[in-house]
């Protein structure tokens, strides 16, 4: 079965792998990069459903990451959540992004966010 | 034929300057406070005691009677030249030269004089030879005088002299404005000496006829007119010096070619001119170390303006300089007056509370800044904990026993605490810093109050609290505003009632008191706050006391928050309670234009 490919952005080790489990637990088939230049580099090889972006990046910014995602042709079916907690910056970008949650998120809050965004195949899936 | 009484067309000038002297003396004894004027009165006094007597002499047929009243003259004579000096001295405000001692000793000799004149038939003191002199028109007195006399009429002379000489020297010295005032004073100092000169150099028709009484009666005239019409004593120039010398401003006068006509001692002192160097000077010339002041008052005619005076090596100080068209008496512009006014300390204060306010701005950015800067590296080691604790609790890590759930329950419910306080802390760092806006949008009140009443139901009922919940009828439908602020301000006060309440109920309710207004009541039957504790609540950091903050958790921010936010929303927050009778927190707000009304 073909698991919804997502790619998380977050240079907080411990968070990105929360974040990845957290979308392992929804189904998805995920990868993690914690610096804003190899976001970059990834998004031009890979086609990810959904994006966790967190703003605060090394080398390129998150703000930057949305832009390009936005402008790019090939990636406008990528749903793009913001995670952050950087609540002036996520007002701004509120409305390029999909959705917008202020860090500490909730588990529960995560992943019924991404569940909405990515809903899975109908093919029942497995227990959460 | 023995007539005792003779009429002399003289007599009747005579006659009337008595009357006008008389009168002067009158009208300044009224105003005997102000300076002056006293020795002014004094002065009229010894004039009309002479022409009195005088009158009486011409009048007089007999030697006899002639003598007598010819003596009696002498209590004025000798006199008047007393009066007249220290009438000058006070009137050009140099009193200070007559002590009492001086005063004494200046009245011996008129004493003295008086003394002879009435023994001069033993020694000839004073008159030598007395003779009825009947060639002119009417009978008069001729008098060959005695050595005393010449020395009484030489130390008169040098006091008339003296007395005349400070008038001159104030006309001189007066500014261009108030000459008319001193020139009519200048013609009474002069007048006596006319006369006597005329007198004493036999230049008159009548030989024997003393002209003095006259000129002096001139001179109370036209001192009186200045008295009267010109206001001397109230304006000129005493009463202007004595304020304006004294005061602390600095005062010049300009005449319309920008000379410096006055400038006082509080000016020069300003300008480190000195009033010799100053005065007839152009203000040009006066002023060229002020190029500054020159610019600002060359051309003005009216104005005020704020100058900066300083020399090198000096602290400049600031000066509000008022300068203000002069005009005579027919509204013609003669001058300008200048007024400095020395601000430098108001200046200093006003520099030294900018700063201060400056710097608690600074502190306060700071202070938020770094608040900001906290709670935001706060929220990431935050997320680690809440995310490892929430997989943790889901079982991803294994199963876990009873109370290894329990503990993780409670990491998950303080980790929530944390972040909620670190939300307030922000927000809080937000608001001081100015940068919350608030996102106002129609919303349905139903909708609010539902979410509101979903988050905390299940809270009060762990607590064993009944929540209740109502929205009146009249509150329209849907209102305007921003609803994520206005669940924060709900949340909290709802929160804080079931927090605080041991027992009892919650209720939380929407209504509309006013057409222009709806409100929002959250009332509990929680403990209630103390009066004195009520005006401190919406401070923030504060709680009830110290041991309510040890039992119920929170910082004391929400309430400090709540009220900011709602006064950012145009409205207020008002309390009602008291200790076992439960508290009532009502906030209320504008109803907007565009809110709609259920109807």
């Amino acid at each position: 079965m073909n698991r919804p490919l997502a790619l998380v952005i977050e240079d907080e080790e411990d968070l990105a792998a929360i974040f990845s489990r957290v979308l392992d637990m929804g189904q998805f088939e995920c990868k993690a990069v914690r610096d804003g230049y190899v976001a970059l580099e990834q998004l031009a090889t890979i086609l990810p459903d959904l994006v966790l972006l967190d703003l605060h990046l090394p080398h390129v910014s998150g703000v930057d990451i949305l832009h390009q995602i936005r402008a790019s042709e090939r990636l406008n079916h990528t749903r793009v959540v913001i995670i952050t907690a950087d609540l002036v910056k996520a007002e701004t970008l509120a409305t390029m992004a999909d959705a917008v949650l202020i860090k500490p998120i909730r588990i529960k809050q995560l992943l019924e966010t991404v569940m909405h965004l990515c809903p899975p195949d109908p093919a029942p899936s497995k227990e959460l | 034929m023995e007539r005792s009484w003779q009429y002399t067309p003289y007599m009747l000038p005579l006659l009337l300057s008595f009357t006008i002297v008389v009168i002067l003396a009158g009208q300044s004894w009224r105003r005997r406070s102000t300076p002056g004027a006293m020795s002014f009165a004094l002065l009229m006094l010894t004039i009309a005691e002479w022409s009195f007597g005088y009158v009486l002499e011409l009048g007089s047929v007999d030697l006899a009677a002639k003598i007598f009243w010819g003596k009696v003259q002498y209590v004025g004579i000798a006199l008047i030249p007393v009066a007249w000096l220290v009438f000058a001295l006070q009137f050009t405000n140099q009193e200070k030269r007559l002590t009492a001692r001086k005063l004494i000793l200046l009245t011996i000799l008129p004493l003295i004089t008086m003394l002879l004149i009435w023994t001069t038939e033993t020694h000839g003191l004073m008159w030598r030879e007395v003779r009825l002199d009947s060639s002119g028109p009417f009978t008069t007195l001729d008098i060959r005088y005695g050595s005393w006399f010449w020395v009484h009429a030489t130390f008169s002379y040098l006091l008339l002299l003296l007395g005349s000489f400070y008038l001159v020297s104030l006309w001189l010295r007066s500014p261009h404005l108030y000459r008319l005032q001193s020139g009519a004073l200048l013609l009474g100092a002069v007048a006596p000496w006319i006369g006597n000169g005329l007198y004493i150099f036999r230049l008159l028709p009548v030989p024997n006829l003393d002209w003095t009484p006259f000129t002096f009666a001139i001179s109370g005239v036209t001192m009186g007119l200045s008295l009267f019409r010109f206001r001397l004593f109230d304006i000129v120039p005493v009463a202007r010096r004595a304020i304006v010398d004294n005061m602390s401003d600095g005062v010049i006068v300009l005449d319309l070619q920008n000379r410096i006509v006055d400038i006082n001692p509080a000016a020069q002192h300003i300008l480190h001119a000195s009033n010799a160097r100053a005065i007839g000077q152009t203000g040009t010339q006066a002023l060229s170390h002020w190029p500054q002041l020159i610019n600002h008052y060359r051309t003005i005619i009216e104005g005020r303006a704020e100058v900066v005076l300083g020399r090198p090596g000096e602290a400049p100080r600031y000066f509000d300089m008022r300068v203000s068209p002069l005009y005579d008496r027919r509204q013609n512009l003669s001058g300008r007056l200048i007024v400095l006014r020395d601000i430098t300390e108001i200046k200093q204060t006003e520099q030294a509370l900018a700063e201060a306010h400056e710097q608690a701005l600074e502190a306060s950015r700071l202070k938020s800044e770094l608040l900001a800067r906290v709670s935001h590296e706060l929220r990431t080691p935050l997320g680690v904990v809440m995310g490892f604790a929430e997989l943790l609790e889901m079982g991803i890590y294994g199963d876990l026993n009873a109370e290894q759930a329990e503990t993780t329950s409670q990491i998950i419910e303080n980790t929530q605490y944390l972040s909620n306080l670190v939300d307030e802390l922000l927000d809080q760092a937000r608001l001081e810093a100015g940068k919350i806006d608030l996102d106002i949008a129609p919303f349905k009140a139903v909708e609010l109050m539902a979410e509101v009443q979903s988050k905390m139901e299940m809270l009060a009922r762990t607590k064993g609290l009944i929540f209740t919940s109502h929205i009146a009828p009249d509150v329209p439908e849907t209102l305007l505003g921003d609803r994520y602020r206005l669940r924060q301000v709900l949340s909290n006060l709802v929160n804080n009632a079931i927090k605080f309440t041991a027992a009892g109920k919650v209720h939380l309710c929407f209504y509309r008191p006013s057409p222009t207004e709806w409100a929002i009541k959250v009332a509990d039957t929680g403990p209630g706050i103390p009066l004195e504790a009520q005006e401190h609540i919406f401070e923030p950091f504060r709680q009830v006391d110290g041991s309510v903050t040890r039992k119920h958790s929170g910082v004391g921010i929400g309430l400090s928050l709540v009220k900011q936010l709602i006064t950012l929303m145009g409205g207020r927050i008002t309390l009602e309670s008291a200790p076992g009778k439960g508290s009532t927190f009502t906030v209320w707000l504008p109803l907007s234009s565009s809110s709609t009304d259920p109807h």
